[in-house]
């Protein structure tokens, strides 16, 4: 054991489906690579609902120290993080059985495999660490595979561009990162949370500590695409084959939003107001977003817009968890945006999965070639169309209880701008979703497309589940609401986190 | 804290810490001048180390000026990591760059153009 029991799993199929992979190729067995990584991921989700969950539930919390204990580099699992840890196992587990299909005319898929095994430890292991040493080597990790993953597609043109944008922008921003975190290491002499937090927090605001507050800002803003940095997000995600695009929106630019709220609240709480500069970024963010969507002829660029704008709902529940004076409404808030990530996850994974489909059968991503296509692939379609809603915020699917959520505790923070801006954005994004729906559903196919069939039953299985759950959330959301509520008052208990970790 | 050029037991000469500082900031801002105004994909990757490389110079100089006398290890071993990591990037990202170069038959970060807003 080195780190949590998930993460050994995935670093342990992440090293041996490279060997099967090979081995595959050796003895000529069809298919061996995808079904030994299905495996993987449901192996991963035993070892985590039998050994990590049940530790947390009773202690609230796992230590874990990693390289040495002087060194005070260690794991800290608690709440917040098995609450994004579940959300990413369960999108894995759905990416993985739909590319058994959706990738078997593609070559390098042990490579493919890897990658997917790669990202999902680095992202496990970025909400598993407790110190900043662990968190940077994580968030690299979860970096390098996906820049990877975007150019996956190599003899597109485009995905190669798009990769060396994500990359070029996304290093900047780890860059970043890593300067700030050196200008805190010389701040404070060590890289721990728990410590940073006890010497910050009640700190003076300093001209150094401002340019930490910003770089960390920027940094983690380019990973979560806040609205001036996000230019790399419509392409990479537009570019990667669907079952990475639904990774990336999913649940890699929600890490990013992970280390603002665990970064802000833990380090930043008392001294800046960032909760102000956070609820501009969220307005721009979701105006810029849905704007840019509205203008898209492209359905994956469509939904990378859309996830633009889905993240600027999100840094709501992030701005009223940083409003002083109310800690009800602040617990709210972080309420709110957990179960947006959540819902999300489920959402665009859904809605890129469901397109992914539909390019997969016409072999083109303009909405002009997909008019009509729901009567010949009536599955698929439907489940596209109930992401598209429950993006949408319409009552009775997932995502219409946490915008409920997020914009109520914005009236309960003083923040009401931010609510009427939210719910105008609504009303503005069902523009595009709504399009989407009439033309594959309504409009008259330009040429003859009777000859498309269905996709195969292990796909439409995976679209069918992750519909089923959004209905499910939409109308029973009492225990997601009781597991994000959960999460966010653990995050914002402070004292308890640097009390679990500074005796150490 | 010695004065400038003296040298403290051990032999080491000694500079102040805002020469390291000012030092990593200056490499800091090159390298974001080289990712905003060079044109050529290889540049940019250089823009890129050179960055991470201010972030490791910081983390050097602190750890030997913090406390006086004594080097810190967790500092160091995280460069050492840190260089290993950022070699990974560059790595991937001069491969990316040699696909860009078979697919557009140019270096030039200019005529990467087919993706628009």
């Amino acid at each position: 054991m080195m780190f949590t029991a998930t993460l050994d799993v995935l670093f342990f199929f992440m090293i041996s489906t490279a060997v099967v992979g090979w081995l595959s190729s050796k003895i000529r067995v069809k298919n061996l690579v995808q079904y030994y990584s299905v495996i993987g991921f449901v192996s991963t989700i035993l070892f985590f609902l039998v050994y990590d969950l049940p530790l947390v539930s009773a202690n609230g919390f796992i230590i874990v120290k990693t390289i040495a204990p002087t060194l005070g580099t260690l794991l800290e699992v608690d709440s917040v993080s098995i609450f994004m840890i579940s959300i990413y196992l369960l999108l894995g587990l759905f990416v993985v059985i739909y590319s058994v299909r959706y990738m078997e005319n593609e070559t390098g898929l042990p490579q493919y495999y890897v990658l997917i095994f790669g990202m999902i430890a680095g992202m496990v292991g970025v909400v598993s660490a407790g110190d900043f040493f662990t968190l940077f080597i994580f968030w690299e990790l979860m970096s390098i595979t996906s820049y990877v993953l975007v150019a996956f597609r190599k003899t597109q043109k485009t995905a190669m561009e798009a990769s060396f944008k994500y990359l070029i922008i996304s290093s900047f921003g780890a860059g970043t990162i890593l300067f700030a975190l050196s200008l805190l290491y010389g701040a404070t002499g060590t890289l721990n949370l728990a410590s940073l937090s006890q010497s910050l927090l009640n700190a003076a605001p300093t001209p150094w500590l401002m340019i930490v507050f910003a770089m960390i800002t920027v940094g983690f803003g380019i990973k979560t695409a806040i609205v001036p940095l996000h230019t790399w997000l419509p392409d990479a995600h537009s570019e990667a084959p669907s079952s990475i695009s639904a990774l990336l929106s999913g649940v890699l630019i929600e890490t990013g939003l992970y280390g603002f709220c665990r970064i802000f609240i833990i380090m930043f709480s008392l001294q800046f107001r960032w909760d102000i500069l956070i609820a501009v970024l969220a307005i721009v963010t979701m105006t810029t977003g849905n704007i840019m969507a509205l203008l898209q002829k492209d359905l994956k660029r469509l939904l990378a817009y859309s996830s633009i704008s889905q993240i600027g709902y999100m840094l709501i529940g992030l701005a009223v968890a940083g409003t002083p004076g109310s800690s009800q409404a602040n617990i709210d808030g972080l309420t709110g945006l957990f179960m947006h990530v959540f819902n999300h996850s489920l959402m665009k994974g859904l809605a890129f999965l469901s397109a992914g489909a539909l390019i997969y059968k016409l072999g083109s991503r303009e909405l002009t070639n997909l008019k009509g296509v729901g009567r010949l692939m009536p599955v698929t379609s439907v489940s596209l169309s109930i992401s598209l809603l429950a993006l949408g915020g319409v009552p009775s699917f997932s995502g219409f209880i946490s915008k409920y959520t997020l914009f109520l505790s914005a009236f309960e923070g003083g923040m009401p701008v931010l609510a009427i801006a939210g719910i105008l954005n609504s009303g503005l994004s069902m523009a595009y979703y709504l399009r989407v729906i009439q033309t594959i559903f309504l409009a008259k196919p330009e040429k003859d497309i009777s000859r498309i069939k269905e996709v195969p039953p292990s796909m439409l299985m995976v679209l069918i589940a992750m519909a089923a759950l959004i209905t499910i959330f939409g109308l029973w959301p009492g225990p997601l609401f009781e597991f994000s509520q959960n999460a966010a008052g653990s995050l914002l208990q402070i004292g308890e986190y640097v009390r679990r970790i500074i005796p150490l | 804290m010695l004065g400038y050029g003296e040298r403290r037991e051990g032999g080491r000469s000694t500079l102040s810490i805002e020469f390291f500082l000012a030092g990593s900031l200056a490499l800091y801002f090159i390298g974001l001048y080289c990712l905003v105004t060079k044109k050529n994909l290889i540049k940019l990757i250089i823009g890129i180390e050179i960055i991470v490389n201010a972030a490791d110079l910081n983390f050097i100089a602190f750890a030997a000026y913090r406390v006086q006398g004594f080097t810190d290890p967790l500092a160091q071993s995280f460069v050492i990591i840190s260089i290993g990591v950022s070699s990974c990037v560059i790595a991937v990202g001069l491969a990316i760059a040699i696909y860009a170069y078979r697919r557009y038959k140019t270096l030039d970060v200019s005529e990467l153009k087919e993706l628009k807003w």
